[in-house]
């Protein structure tokens, strides 16, 4: 959630009201936005070089985006759902259509995107980031887990760091938020 | 010529027992029907690139899905032969 912070000496008189919004995700945006159709001076801080918090879009391939992010929404979201007609979006349905989402290359190929389907992955490199995570997860109780060893490390690595840190190859980096996702 | 480099099964069969979380597996176990599926393959082929310096691709390993038949392949492509058909 973003706190809304409204400075003490407003409105001066004749001005309008004036609000800092911290974080330009989906909360935040909301409610600048509201704020300004209201009348406010809106000021949004954000952190990050780019708004939409954990709404996040990458393109695997040209023109080719998959959502890393927050993606599904259900009938029940009437104020998201409203939120997107007025502004024109449409949602898109989730069905499952189509071979596989994405191609392990044979040894020694040259990586090659056609339309509607992403570059196939080399296999060892894919491999490579399941063995990592299979190593780090085999330390972890799901029921206790601070007593995993180097608890306060890992508690402070967002999941972005490690990759950096433990996926030396493209392929690997860019399955990883997919993955996630 | 060249004389295929030995590649020990024991050195797979260690791989296989550690991605499957079974020590029930022979030289001629299928990964497959020994409960492996593609993203576990995945970890095979990077331990092989690992252990061993060669990289397979997906469709190498299925034509090479128990520890002997990986260990030959393995072993043909590191004295430089054609990887040809399981033997």
């Amino acid at each position: 959630m973003s706190p809304v912070v409204s400075p003490a000496d407003s409105p001066a008189v004749g001005r309008p009201p004036r609000t800092v919004v911290v974080g330009a995700g989906l909360a935040g945006l909301t409610a600048a936005a509201e704020l300004a159709a209201g009348g406010s001076e809106v000021v949004v801080l954000e952190a990050r070089d780019r708004v939409g918090g954990r709404l996040l879009g990458v393109e695997v391939a040209p023109g080719e985006w998959v959502d890393a992010g927050a993606a599904y929404l259900g009938d029940k979201h009437t104020e998201l759902l409203d939120l997107m007609t007025r502004l024109g979006l449409k949602p898109a349905p989730m069905e499952m259509v189509g071979d596989s989402r994405f191609v392990l290359a044979p040894a020694g190929s040259e990586a090659a995107t056609r339309a509607g389907r992403f570059p196939p992955l080399s296999a060892v490199a894919l491999g490579d980031l399941f063995e990592q995570l299979d190593a780090l997860t085999r330390q972890i109780d799901p029921i206790a887990p601070w007593r995993t060893p180097d608890a306060a490390r890992l508690d402070r690595l967002t999941a972005a760091r490690w990759a950096e840190e433990q996926l030396p190859r493209e392929d690997a980096r860019l399955f990883f938020p997919l993955f996630l996702g | 010529m060249s004389f295929p480099t030995p590649v020990p099964v024991d050195a797979l069969l260690a791989i296989f027992r550690w991605v499957l979380e079974t020590d029930d597996v022979s030289p001629s176990t299928n990964f497959f029907e020994a409960g492996g599926d593609s993203l576990l393959a995945t970890r095979v082929l990077s331990l092989v690139a690992r252990d061993h310096g060669v990289e397979l691709g997906f469709d190498e390993f299925v034509c090479h899905a128990d520890p002997a038949a990986l260990a030959g392949l393995v072993g043909r492509l590191l004295s430089g032969e054609p990887a040809g058909s399981p033997s």
